[in-house]
């Protein structure tokens, strides 16, 4: 019972693979994100990691989700709208100018389908 | 043999547009009226209980049918029949209450081994024709014979239950004022699958409280007989040992003296009111879940290959804090794999436990049987332990092994420490963040198997958080891959200070709780 299976919501869009974030992405929960993410990188979509709903995470998560960014097919690891606490936690660290994260969904799907392969 | 009557009545409540009834009924327990019913046909005395049954128009979903199913059942079990034979002299009730109308005669019905009843119905005059009254009938009958079946199942599974549980289960649970334990036992609804589930929970008498649950593989006389050994074994060694996985593996060499215990899981551990802390270890067993006050369900770990294999493998010993309002639940797998489904058992588990209160339910294990076998049927036996912190608010220590969950499960004591100390939206948000980080910290960088404690400190508006773990500090701030950690910390904090030795790291933040200290 290590990675809940309602911990993450897991759609095809546009192409991409779109992973919400619905638990606290911590040391509990990122391995499971980190599984979920490299299905989605090794059939080959790009990744958008919808924060929007994510109400805390620690290094460890926000290191996965710059892996994500990092890694993956032209266009991965957009990420959408941290709130809160998570956005908080994007200025400190950072990762609010090196992620450039978008406000909303749709911009991310836009993004990814301008910037990746062919969907 | 009793004789259960059932008796379709049609108030005014339930007009006739209950003749395109559709199958299903409702049935509700009223009261027991034992004169006029019948012997049977082999002349023995009858028991009865009137159960009446209101048509609905509506077709019932497959829920609602195993609830009547269950509602006639256990009308049955309440009042101690122990079979049960349906239905007689409808048409004559219905008259006492002024309805008499047609009268129409069921075919009798059988549960495959001989007829056991036959269904009368009456109508009111004018309301309905034969015709309906006769499709009525056969939809009735067709409820009361899948009844009658199941109140048959119902008196074997409680004969099963009561033998196994008088033998083998314990009969009481310690009394102690820190803790409190439920246990909750269910047989298979298939009396051929009954197994070797237990729980346990005894004073040791140093003090400790010793906690065991398990499983042994295979079902009938010898699993339960099996359980009962592995039960007792674990009672005998508990004195002895310290470590619950010095303890299993003690007791694997014990049960392969004995021929009758083939394979089983375990957990076994202790309760230890000094620390408020339950350590324990698994064999092959399924997780526990841990329930802090937010009703947030986390896994525990497990782990270790089942006993019976031969070699020793108990899981590493795991330590966790046993807060008020904290309930860990251990359960076998019959509350997970009666749909074959191993992942939406665990998942309709968790979400079980997400919507119980345990910690306000006077019978939680109980509770949780019900709540899960209310839609679906035990096909093997589960047995549940819950084992609950009793007293006000969290303890100001917490230690924990270092697992992944139990950064979430140290956040939550937290997060009910700020609640308690009615510190702002705000504040409660800077300390989660930097202790959070501090205890993520404890458990990626600890010793391996280690554990790490939290101390909570709360004096003229600063509190003062400890985070201790086994393992040298690790320089993370000089690494990019770990250097998101400690700015974290000093954004939230109003001071963070860590202190080092060759075996033991303390990372000590400061925050002033009123909102003008906020950094």
């Amino acid at each position: 019972m290590t990675a809940p299976a309602d911990d993450f919501a897991i759609r095809e869009m546009a192409g991409c693979t779109v992973v919400t974030v619905l638990a606290d992405l911590d040391i509990g929960t990122v391995d499971a994100f980190k599984d979920l993410v490299g299905e989605a990188i090794a059939a080959g979509r790009p990744v958008v990691v919808d924060m929007t709903a994510c109400a805390y995470a620690d290094s460890t998560g926000l290191r996965a989700i710059a892996k994500t960014h990092a890694g993956g097919p032209a266009g991965s690891g957009l990420v959408v709208a941290p709130k809160g606490t998570v956005r908080r936690l994007f200025a400190i660290t950072g990762f609010d100018v090196a992620l450039a994260p978008f406000e909303t969904l749709d911009a991310a799907l836009q993004h990814a389908a301008e910037k990746g392969p062919a969907a | 043999m009793a004789l259960v009557g059932i008796y379709p009545t049609f108030g005014a409540d339930k007009p006739p547009a209950c003749l395109d009834f559709p199958g299903w009924g409702t049935v509700q327990p009223l009261h027991r009226r034992s004169e006029r019913i019948p012997e049977d046909a082999s002349g023995r005395s009858l028991a009865a209980v009137d159960l009446v049954a209101g048509v609905s128009a509506t077709a019932l979903s497959a829920p609602d049918r195993r609830a009547l199913f269950q509602s006639v059942a256990q009308a049955c079990v309440d009042r101690d029949c122990s079979y049960a034979a349906i239905l007689d002299a409808a048409g004559a009730r219905l008259a006492e209450a002024g309805t008499r109308g047609d009268t129409t005669r069921g075919e009798p019905f059988s549960l495959g081994d001989g007829i056991v009843g036959r269904l009368e119905l009456g109508l009111p005059a004018g309301l309905a024709g034969p015709p309906l009254a006769q499709h009525l009938v056969r939809a009735l009958t067709a409820v009361l014979a899948a009844a009658a079946a199941r109140v048959e199942a119902f008196a074997n599974q409680h004969r099963v239950a009561d033998r196994l549980q008088r033998a083998l289960l314990p009969p009481d649970l310690p009394d102690h004022a820190a803790v409190r334990f439920h246990a909750a036992y269910r047989p298979a609804t298939d009396e051929t699958v009954v197994g070797g589930d237990w729980y346990d929970a005894f004073e040791i008498g140093d003090g400790r409280i010793g906690v065991s649950i398990g499983d042994v593989a295979g079902h009938g006389l010898e699993a339960a007989v099996a359980m009962g050994e592995a039960r007792r074994a674990i009672r005998t060694a508990a004195a002895g040992f310290g470590s619950p996985s010095e303890m299993l593996d003690y007791v694997n060499g014990i049960l392969a003296l004995q021929d009758s215990v083939g394979m089983a899981t375990a957990i076994a551990g202790f309760y230890d009111p000094r620390d408020g802390t339950f350590r324990y270890a698994s064999a092959g067993h399924p997780p526990p879940i841990l329930v802090g006050p937010d009703r947030r369900p986390h896994a525990l770990p497990a782990g270790g290959l089942p006993l019976g294999l031969g070699a020793n493998g108990a899981s590493p010993d795991w330590t966790v804090t046993v807060d008020p309002g904290t309930s860990i639940v251990m359960y076998t797998d019959g509350l997970l794999e009666y749909s074959r489904d191993i992942l939406a058992g665990e998942r309709i588990l968790r979400e079980t436990i997400a919507g119980t209160d345990l910690a306000a339910t006077t019978a939680p294990a109980e509770a949780l049987h019900a709540a899960i076998f209310s839609t679906v049927e035990n096909t093997d036996d589960a047995a549940t332990l819950v084992l609950q912190g009793l007293g006000d608010g969290p303890s100001r220590s917490l230690r924990s092994s270092a697992f992944p969950n139990a950064a979430a499960i140290a956040r939550g004591t937290l997060r009910r420490h700020l609640h308690d100390l009615g510190a702002s939206r705000e504040a409660s948000e800077r300390v989660l963040c930097a202790v959070g980080e501090a205890v993520a910290n404890a458990i990626e960088h600890g010793r391996e198997g280690g554990a790490f404690e939290v101390d909570v400190d709360h004096a003229g508006g600063v509190l003062h958080v400890e985070v201790r773990n086994e393992g040298p500090w690790r320089e993370f701030h000089e690494s990019e891959e770990r250097g998101r950690g400690l700015p974290i910390m000093q954004a939230f904090a109003d001071g963070v200070s860590v202190t080092t030795t060759s075996s033991t790291t303390g990372i000590r933040l400061t925050f002033g709780l009123s909102e003008t200290a906020a950094s």
